[in-house]
């Protein structure tokens, strides 16, 4: 291989007649897209057509990695692509952890998956010896029942990725388990997993991955080590975690409260970290190679839920899961997030579908919705509809395991409530007093996501733009915000960057380490020229899976409801707001009115 | 003798020791390749890491046949001469801890030799939860 710390293979595996093939990485894949996120839209393409229906045998997943994942550069992800049966766009899932490492250490840069098995299967992969096993005794299994009984019959030292009952019940939002508590979350990877009739993959190898400049690149690793203590944010992740999130997105007014209707939540300092601390925490835990360590993990100490192992909550759930369903009990966030965690669902996407059903309870006259029990607040209920949707038991389980998108279509009116951008249900930062958030979520590749662009911490005044701090509520230079974001993280998601590692590892750390590990000359400026081409891609995949300009808006709370709290109250993002940064942010990419890119 | 002990506490399992350590030892980062073990019990709550214990009275150095494994008090640590190696696995299957291993793709014996001093594994652990013990 031309280029070092790649691993210079591709494993393609074909279920439908249990055979693969093993083929050289193209070197003009690695040299133009790098990894991760850029190998994924080449290969879509060439992989996906634009009518692939996302649950047949002809989609494909892609698990990917990229030319750091497995180094000891910190700290590198891997991550999933697949066309969405939740969005029935193109979707990229990240996961930690370990087990994308063990794709490198197994000798690959990629597992393809196609077609179908005929009956339930998991695959184990050591080196070059690939296997396929029936997967009976693992049907309907519990995420951490699934790896424990692979690793029992196989070793331990293999690593799992696998799927709960969701998945193998193809809810639309069911995840992929990468080892237990690290997830590709979003988009419903699950449950084109469960199509077909995958439960897991083993995987263990021991190859191992060299860097060019061994030197040099131990010089870079420990310039990104001295960023990330230098940096107060990393401080935070290390000490409290995402939770620390919670008194900010209240002060700003927005926390998702009550199916998004409020901005602001009565209670909710019992979400904030000292809460679960109390409650659970014993020791940090980190994923491969990571010198942060946000993740805090124990085993809840006393109560109903003693005994039950949890990594920290993180922000996201605590918002769709604790405030947006009026739940501020964290032993019970716990457990009902444990419970998604096992069953293989989304924690966003289940809080945001069920968060939808209980304001349909109140507005609905359908009578699968009447429903007492069905209000905010009540978490034994909450437990209940997350088992019914994993199994799609009844028909409320079975309708909100497809998604708010679908379900609203199916309740007359409930439009007015129903949150989600392209089908993908929204995150816990609503952007009804953040403009340049709404077209964060308005604009995001995958749909309603926040991690394509967060530019949250620009239009608060905690950063500033370009010299100077933006005004909040106005529409002014959120285009460019959030387009040079978009460049920047897609770039760096070639690399398959941790999203926490760059409020510390500097762009050009990023460069130095790619550069030495491969032995490759990147330039600097590169990352937005890299960014702004993977876009102009995901976006020519997503216009040929026939979404356009009509499918970058908000959902109708954000646009038609005026806050009702918090230092943004009384403000929304109407309809004029929205189309002008959609013209000034087509405009700066280069794309016509209609949102098509223009250069090739 | 020296030996690395390790504060179970502080262990994150990010595997950074075991990283570093097979890319000094062997050239490349695999964690499987180091010569230092690590075990995840509870999904995570409790990481084991197994070091080489440098032993006083080392049974590795007793059944080797070609005088390849030795006591060095003055380094402090048993020695390996990979040269002198045969790859005849004596010391693999007569170590109490586990901690020597025949490496696929050199076929000589591997064992911890304290980096020659260095200790990397110690000295890249993020969280401070190992250190050098002198006996």
């Amino acid at each position: 291989m031309k280029w070092k710390s790649y691993m210079g293979k591709m494993l393609i595996i074909d279920l439908s007649n249990k055979s693969y093939e093993i083929k050289d990485t193209p070197l003009d894949l690695i040299e133009n897209y790098i990894g991760g996120k850029g190998f994924g839209v080449k290969l879509y393409q060439k992989y996906i057509n634009k009518d692939t229906d996302p649950l047949s045998p002809e989609n494909v997943l892609f698990f990917l990695t990229g030319p750091l994942t497995g180094t000891i550069a910190p700290a590198f992800r891997s991550c999933v692509v697949t066309r969405s049966p939740l969005t029935g766009t193109w979707l990229d899932s990240y996961f930690g952890g370990h087990f994308g490492q063990e794709i490198k250490y197994a000798g690959y840069d990629a597992v393809i998956i196609k077609g179908k098995s005929e009956t339930l299967t998991y695959i184990t992969i050591e080196n070059d010896n690939i296997e396929f096993h029936e997967a009976d005794e693992l049907k309907h299994k519990m995420i951490s029942k699934t790896t424990e009984i692979l690793k029992d019959d196989h070793g331990d030292d293999f690593r799992v990725a696998c799927i709960g009952p969701a998945g193998e019940n193809l809810v639309k939002y069911a995840l992929v388990s990468c080892e237990p508590m690290r997830q590709a979350g979003r988009g419903g990877a699950g449950a084109v997993m469960g199509s077909k009739n995958l439960k897991a993959l083993a995987i263990k190898g021991n190859n191992l991955v060299k860097t060019a400049d061994n030197v040099e690149f131990l010089k870079a690793v420990n310039k990104a080590y001295k960023e990330l203590n230098n940096s107060p944010s990393i401080e935070t992740f290390n000490k409290v975690g995402t939770p620390s999130s919670i008194p900010f997105a209240q002060n700003v007014g927005m926390l998702p409260t009550e199916n998004y209707k409020y901005g602001q939540f009565d209670n909710s300092e019992q979400l904030e970290s000292k809460e679960q601390s109390n409650a659970f925490w014993q020791r940090d835990i980190a994923c491969s190679g990571c010198p942060i360590a946000c993740g805090k993990i124990g085993e809840i100490y006393s109560g109903k839920f003693k005994g039950t192992i949890s990594d920290t909550i993180e922000y996201e759930t605590l918002g769709l899961i604790g405030s947006n369903l009026g739940i501020s009990d964290i032993n019970y966030i716990t457990k009902i997030a444990n419970l998604c965690d096992e069953l293989g669902l989304d924690t966003i996407s289940t809080g945001g579908s069920i968060g939808f059903a209980i304001e349909a309870a109140k507005n609905s006259n359908l009578s699968f919705l009447n429903n007492s029990d069905l209000e905010f607040g009540n978490a034994e209920t909450v437990i209940e509809l997350v088992k019914n949707i994993a199994a799609r038991k009844n028909k409320l389980g079975d309708l909100l395991a497809e998604g708010v998108k679908r379900a609203a279509e199916y309740i007359p009116e409930s439009n007015k409530y129903s949150v989600h951008v392209k089908g993908l249900e929204t995150p816990a930062w609503p952007p009804r007093g953040a403009p340049g958030m709404g077209l964060a979520l308005m604009t995001a590749d995958r749909g309603g996501c926040h991690q394509r662009a967060f530019p949250v911490s620009y239009e608060t005044g905690s950063e500033k733009w370009q010299g100077e701090y933006l005004e909040r509520l106005s529409t002014d230079k959120k285009a460019e915000v959030v387009i040079y974001q978009q460049n920047k993280l897609a770039a760096l998601d070639t690399l398959i960057k941790c999203d926490f590692a760059t409020y510390g590892i500097s762009e050009e750390t990023y460069r130095l380490l790619l550069n030495t590990a491969t032995g490759m000359n990147i330039p600097k400026g590169y990352w937005q020229k890299l960014g702004a081409k993977i876009w102009n891609e995901t976006r020519r995949i997503n216009l040929k899976h026939g979404f356009d300009r009509r499918d970058d808006y908000l959902p109708t709370r954000f646009v038609e409801e005026p806050l009702p709290d918090g230092p943004a109250q009384g403000h929304r993002i109407t309809q004029s707001d929205m189309d002008k940064m959609l013209d000034e942010y087509y405009k700066l990419r280069g794309w016509n009115k209609e949102g098509i890119p223009q250069k090739k | 003798m020296k030996k690395i002990i390790v504060n179970p506490e502080l262990c994150t399992g990010c595997e950074t020791c075991a990283l570093i350590c097979s890319n000094y030892n062997l050239g490349g980062f695999n964690p499987h390749r180091a010569c230092l073990t690590i075990e995840h019990f509870q999904q995570g709550i409790f990481n084991s890491l197994g070091f080489c214990q440098q032993c006083e009275n080392a049974v590795c150095s007793k059944v080797c046949p070609t005088n390849a494994l030795k006591i060095d008090q003055e380094k402090g640590y048993v020695t390996l001469d990979k040269d002198k190696c045969i790859a005849c696995g004596n010391c693999v299957e007569q170590c109490p801890f586990d901690m020597i291993t025949i490496d696929p793709d050199t076929n000589k014996a591997f064992k911890c030799q304290l980096c020659d001093g260095e200790t990397y594994c110690v000295q890249y652990c993020p969280y401070g939860a190992l250190e050098v013990h002198t006996k």
